[in-house]
């Protein structure tokens, strides 16, 4: 350590390696980052008159990685304050090679360009249809962001809003409607009356539906169907998030996406979807549609069985059935085009899921249990149907019934007997959910 | 240095990189790949195992392994590690309630010796979805502002629709392709001047 004192500038301190090497790094770093940072701005300024080769970026954005990989490896050699600093500069050179990037390139090579969708008849669709609730929507932008959304659907480009979120309940009847910000089913169906006779084409919302908390409820997303929500908007269930729900029955439309279901006990599940996990879950006994295998794990006393289905209802023909059916088929005439979209779609889809019978052979539908990746069977989850048959049979008529009978009227019904919610639900589970063993 | 210098300037000249593709069960990692491979994505079923894909992107070979986020299947995840050039961890947007675990296995991860130095991309995925979280809320819920140890950058993205999946993946291969250009040439010009041999190395 003879400090020769090569330089102008002698270090004060004992010259030990460490201080030595931050600050010979630190001249390097700002000479190298000034450097960089002149280039940028030059280029900017250029790239007002002349637009940005792909290649100058390129260039520049190679020079800042060298910078910033330089930093990266000087992390811990180098006093915290410095590093500090040196990454604040470095994160605002980011930001401007990236302004640069974006707008030397603004269309990348190749992208899915997904035709925007049905935009142009809603926005244009939406202006002469519901005058009155717009000016309404747009007063409360803060807060009701599901009409809001509704209203401004012409700009595709969705911002945060409200998840469609169900949570902590206790012995409660729950509807599409109990939701938040989603209007009663007397208003909605008025205004869908209003809406459907002009605008048969309504944009479809993907939506990401969340239940969580919830003890003795009966959630039903079945009837009255959720389509029909919205005035410009059908709103279309894409994800399902189940989490820590006991001793409920839950019943689900078919969605196209996902369902993740968390900490369930003694359930009942009904539902259709593309691909269905479960975790850590009990007692649960799931009627579900899917092409694929369903997924459980950490699960114990799981049993599968098909989703209730009309086709068995008009193959049996018994006059519960029967009535069914007719309320069905009135009630969409009654509402609008889309109730009967759906409940032609309820019907039809049946015959393509796995449940191709009335549900008494299916031997096809294969669970994936991740906690017993053996080849024998696993002892956590079994077919419904196998077991005692004339006792679940009777179990899934009754299921039918509250799903699709008594809940289309009982979802308008309820609302003017609030007293009985309790009694109605008490009676659902009672009926529906097996004894508890 | 000298051994992992060679193999890196090998590497280059094949200019091929090894991407694993990371997340929770049901993030969409799988449908990310489908969809960027041009292939259906509606038949896409939970990952068991694992898939692999190549696919030509820009001067470079991408082998992308995706391996299934199903909790029994993260221990196995290690077993991926060895040559990742970058790290693709893909979230769930929709996900609020696993948002914390979630956090908790992507800051396990980076602390993986075999990790260290892979660019890492997170995609926010399924922003698709009406109430999904925003990018800025997944980088707080993630803290990705306190990973120092890796060059790191979020894209809100959505699988079904397509948005920002090039973008994205632009990202992590310029960030690599920097790095190993990096690497190889100005390497020796670092190291007469006394510099620590770089992190990555050890």
């Amino acid at each position: 350590m003879s400090a020769t004192g090569n330089d102008s500038k002698p270090l004060h301190d004992d010259p030990s390696k460490r201080w030595g090497f931050a600050e010979v790094f630190l001249t390097q770093f700002q000479a190298s980052r000034t450097d960089l940072e002149n280039r940028l701005n030059a280029a900017k300024e250029s790239q007002t008159a002349t637009s940005i080769s792909k290649d100058e970026v390129d260039a520049l954005s190679v020079e800042f990685e060298k910078i910033s990989k330089s930093l990266r490896d000087a992390i811990g050699l180098i006093p915290k304050s410095d590093q500090g600093s040196c990454e604040a500069q470095l994160k605002r050179l980011e930001k401007t090679l990236e302004d640069l990037r974006k707008s030397a390139a603004p269309k990348s090579k190749f992208a899915f360009k997904r035709k925007p969708k049905t935009d142009n008849p809603s926005s244009t669709l939406s202006t002469p249809i519901s005058p009155t609730p717009k000016p309404e929507a747009q007063s409360n932008t803060g807060t009701q962001t599901q009409t809001q959304d509704s209203t401004t659907s012409s700009s595709s480009a969705s911002t945060s809003t409200s998840q469609l979120m169900l949570s902590s309940r206790v012995k409660q009847y729950l509807t599409i409607h109990s939701i938040d910000g989603i209007p009663s089913s007397s208003t909605s169906s008025s205004t869908s009356n209003q809406t459907s006779s002009s605008s048969p084409q309504r944009k479809p919302r993907s939506s990401d539906l969340g239940l969580s908390d919830l003890d003795h409820c009966v959630v039903n997303f079945v009837t009255p169907s959720p389509s029909y929500v919205f005035e410009n908007e059908v709103l279309d269930i894409s994800a399902v998030q189940i989490r820590n729900v006991k001793n409920s029955v839950l019943l689900l439309p078919r969605i196209n996406g996902s369902v993740m279901l968390h900490d369930l006990r003694d359930c009942v599940v009904v539902l259709g979807c593309h691909q269905f996990r479960m975790h850590t879950s009990q007692a649960i006994d799931v009627f579900i549609d899917i092409n694929l295998n369903p997924i459980i794990e950490q699960c114990h006393g799981i049993r599968f069985a098909p989703y209730p289905s009309f086709e068995s209802d008009l193959n049996n023909g018994t006059p519960l059935d029967a009535t069914v059916t007719s309320m069905i088929t009135s009630a969409s005439t009654n509402n609008s085009t889309t109730t009967v979209e759906t409940s032609h779609q309820t019907r039809n889809v049946p015959e393509t899921g796995l449940e191709t019978g009335s549900g008494t052979s299916r031997t096809n539908l294969s669970v994936q249990d991740f906690s017993h990746i053996r080849p024998t069977p696993s002892p956590n989850w079994r077919l419904l149907l196998l077991n005692s048959k004339e006792d679940e049979e009777k179990r899934s008529g009754k299921l039918k019934e509250v799903m699709f009978a008594e809940t289309l009227v009982g979802g308008v019904k309820l609302e003017g007997r609030d007293g009985d919610e309790e009694s109605l639900v008490n009676g659902i589970l009672e009926a529906l959910l097996p004894p508890s063993s | 240095m000298g051994l992992l210098t060679v193999i890196r300037k090998n590497r280059m000249k094949e200019k091929e990189m090894r991407i694993l593709f990371l997340g929770l069960d049901n993030a969409g990692k799988t449908t990310i790949l489908k969809k960027l491979n041009g292939e259906d994505i509606m038949t896409v079923s939970p990952t068991l195992g694992f898939n692999i894909k190549t696919f030509i992107h820009g001067k470079y070979t991408l082998n992308i392994w995706d391996v299934g986020g199903q909790r029994t299947l993260r221990p196995y995840w290690r077993n991926y590690f060895e040559q990742t050039d970058a790290l693709v961890w893909v979230v769930d947007s929709g996900d609020r309630m696993r948002m914390r675990d979630c956090k908790e296995e992507l800051h396990n991860l980076l602390l993986e010796d075999r990790l260290a130095g892979a660019s890492l991309l997170v995609f926010a995925n399924k922003t698709d979805l009406q109430g999904s979280m925003t990018k800025n809320e997944i980088q707080e819920a993630l803290d990705l502002s306190s990973i120092k140890s890796h060059h790191w950058r979020i894209w809100s993205c959505s699988a079904v629709t397509g948005e920002n999946l090039i973008e994205g993946l632009d990202w992590v291969v310029d960030d690599v392709a920097g790095r190993l250009y990096y690497s190889s040439v100005t390497s020796q010009a670092q190291t007469p001047q006394g510099l620590p041999i770089s992190v990555f190395d050890s």
